[in-house]
């Protein structure tokens, strides 16, 4: 306890000192908490905006691949509910359900757009940021309705209620056109999704394509992600066998994973960068606190103080000011993290293109943050104890001759 | 036997190309009880003789035989055991802890030693009224005056009742009658105490104060003289 007082009452008499370590472990950890706090909202919101697009499993006809247009209806699944009942009969699988994507004019009082559209069952697991993303009426319940998004609706200039026409070609080649009547309208946090997407439910896309009991692609939700090559794998001849192929999310999304992984090399480089910066700096002040104790260290081993004690009384001082940096780092950190979190921040286009919506998302993660925290002290002690071998490797007679 | 035994000690320092002989063939005894003074002039070897009887520094050459130990076969450790338990020290600039108050810092030796704090009590304040700084037990270090400080270090170095008491010039940062009255309260406790003292010297109306008188000059003995009268 009196090693501890010393150094509690050393931290004080060198208040100057003892700020610039703290300082300095706080901004780390605050730096660590913030930047952890992005990159764990950006691989959140990446993995959450690649499923809600992909599912874990995609389902497709085995000349999917091949088609020479990225809408075309060419190669469709027939008899989509064999495959859905397959899947939904794993029990590694939660969900999985049909979905058409299709190419589409809107066509409303002389006004029309070249759009994306996307047959979806009413109760789909799918989009759920256009599920809550409603703005004005509601979601697909029945036939004929039709969802836009607020941008499209106002360069429509069209309102919940009011039908539209949908002008399509068909699977055989012909054009068709149909009217809806828009259900609802929805703004996500992607302009560019909300650009180019309209939804109508699948069985009104079977009939407007004329796909009559067909797909263009079944989702499938896995219980555990990390078993998808395996689902592959194993189910691989069975979905060969009805001329059907399965892919991954990793293998529709490979580029993107590749990102991600990059996410992680950065933030790790972010991390080594702050710890080299924070370590010297430290180590550089507790070093210069000590060598100018060093004759009192010289008398405190006059007296009989072993190098051990000597040593503890540093590492102390060290623990010390890691700690109250460390609560500190956190007491700013985390309201700085939470209140970032509500809205993020605007990165606009280029966030929007690499799939995350334009606001760069925030999130809080308590292993982050403990990390953040043990780093700082972690840091903080490290200086300490090297601050201590040097004071410690000094001949007694040399530290008193300082004094 | 002696309590110290130093024999034919030789220290010598390299600045760069440069080997100074600091001590040359020194050889004397310390017996228990003693009231001893080094004396000579600035850079005659005091010190550095100081320091290798108080296992401060070692010798280059030459055996210092502590109750009959060879001080040079201790290790790090045994060496601090022995300062603590066994010598006191007490410096020319006082070297006080800052941070910690008188009675703390009296107190320290006997907290290192884990001696019981009841006991730690008793003798911090036994001493510190000895030394006459009852008023002063709270007072921190740089609350006090030069000779406050050094009776302040003199209680310290006899907290843990040691054979021996090396002060290194303890009157030099003092006035006269500050410095008279910190060698008659050394002298009163190595009466009372029975604690062996060797101070360091080189003024000739503190030397008077000393039983026994060890002249150094340039690293060697010059004469050894007994002094019996005290002032």
């Amino acid at each position: 306890m009196t090693f501890l007082k010393i150094a509690f009452l050393n931290m004080i008499k060198h208040p100057k000192r003892s700020f610039l370590v703290i300082f300095v472990v706080m901004v780390s950890v605050v730096a660590m908490i913030f930047i952890g706090g992005m990159f764990e909202g950006m691989r959140t919101r990446f993995y959450e905006t690649l499923l809600q697009e992909s599912g874990h499993l995609q389902v497709h006809n085995v000349a999917y691949k091949n088609r020479k247009e990225p809408e075309s209806l060419q190669h469709t699944l027939e008899d989509p509910q064999q495959f859905t009942g397959y899947l939904t009969s794993q029990v590694e699988i939660m969900h999985a359900e049909a979905i058409i994507h299709f190419g589409t004019k809107i066509l409303y009082k002389g006004k029309n757009l070249f759009i994306l559209g996307q047959g979806v069952h009413p109760d789909t697991a799918y989009y759920g940021k256009v599920r809550s993303g409603i703005v004005e009426g509601g979601f697909l319940s029945s036939n004929e309705d039709i969802l836009i998004s607020s941008r499209i609706a106002e360069l429509l200039g069209c309102s919940p209620g009011e039908y539209l026409h949908l002008a399509v070609d068909r699977s055989y080649g012909s054009p068709y056109y149909q009217d809806y009547r828009v259900k609802g309208i929805f703004k996500t946090d992607s302009r560019e999704f909300d650009d180019y997407n309209i939804f109508i439910t699948h069985a009104d896309a079977q009939e407007t394509l004329y796909l009559p009991d067909q797909t263009i692609k079944i989702r499938a939700n896995i219980s555990d992600p990390a078993l998808t090559e395996e689902f592959k794998k194993k189910h691989q001849s069975w979905f060969s066998a009805h001329h059907a192929e399965i892919e991954t999310w990793k293998d529709i999304h490979g580029s993107f994973v590749v990102l991600i992984e990059l996410f992680d090399f950065f933030m790790l480089f972010m991390n080594i960068f702050i710890l080299v910066v924070a370590a010297t700096v430290i180590t550089n002040t507790i070093l210069m606190s000590v060598f100018e104790r060093i004759g009192e260290f010289g008398t405190l081993r006059s007296i009989g103080l072993k190098k051990h004690h000597i040593f503890s009384m540093i590492l102390s001082e060290g623990v010390c000011q890691g700690i109250a940096g460390g609560i500190l780092g956190l007491a700013f950190g985390i309201p700085l993290l939470l209140w970032v979190s509500q809205t993020g921040i605007d990165m606009g286009e280029a966030a929007d293109a690499m799939k995350m919506g334009s606001t760069f998302p925030f999130a809080f993660s308590f292993s982050n943050t403990l990390a953040a925290f043990l780093f700082g002290i972690g840091v903080s002690v490290a200086g300490s104890v090297y601050a201590g071998f040097v004071n410690i490797r000094l001949k007694l007679i040399d530290t008193l001759r300082a004094s | 036997m002696a309590l110290i035994s130093m024999n034919n000690i030789n220290k010598d320092y390299t600045l760069g190309k440069t080997t100074i002989h600091a001590i040359k063939g020194v050889s004397f005894e310390i017996d228990r009880g003693e009231f001893l003074s080094v004396v000579g002039p600035s850079g005659c070897g005091k010190t550095t003789l100081l320091n290798i009887i108080g296992c401060i520094d070692k010798p280059t050459e030459g055996t210092v035989l502590f109750e009959g130990t060879d001080i040079a076969t201790l290790s790090d450790n045994m060496e601090s055991e022995l300062r603590l338990k066994k010598i006191g020290f007490i410096f020319q600039s006082f070297n006080l802890i800052p941070v910690l108050n008188i009675f703390e810092n009296i107190e320290l030796p006997l907290i290192v030693g884990k001696v019981p704090k009841s006991e730690r009590k008793k003798r911090v304040a036994y001493l510190v009224k000895a030394v006459g700084l009852e008023e002063f037990a709270a007072h921190k270090p740089d609350e006090l005056s030069g000779g406050q400080r050094q009776r302040v270090a003199i209680a310290r170095a006899l907290v843990n009742k040691p054979d021996l008491v090396i002060a290194d010039e303890p009157t030099a940062n003092l006035d006269s009658v500050t410095g008279n009255t910190v060698l008659e309260l050394m002298e009163k406790l190595n009466r009372e105490e029975k604690v062996t003292f060797i101070f360091s010297t080189h003024n000739p109306e503190v030397m008077k104060y000393a039983h026994r008188i060890i002249h150094l000059k340039d690293g060697t003995i010059s004469e050894v003289k007994s002094n019996g009268g005290r002032p």
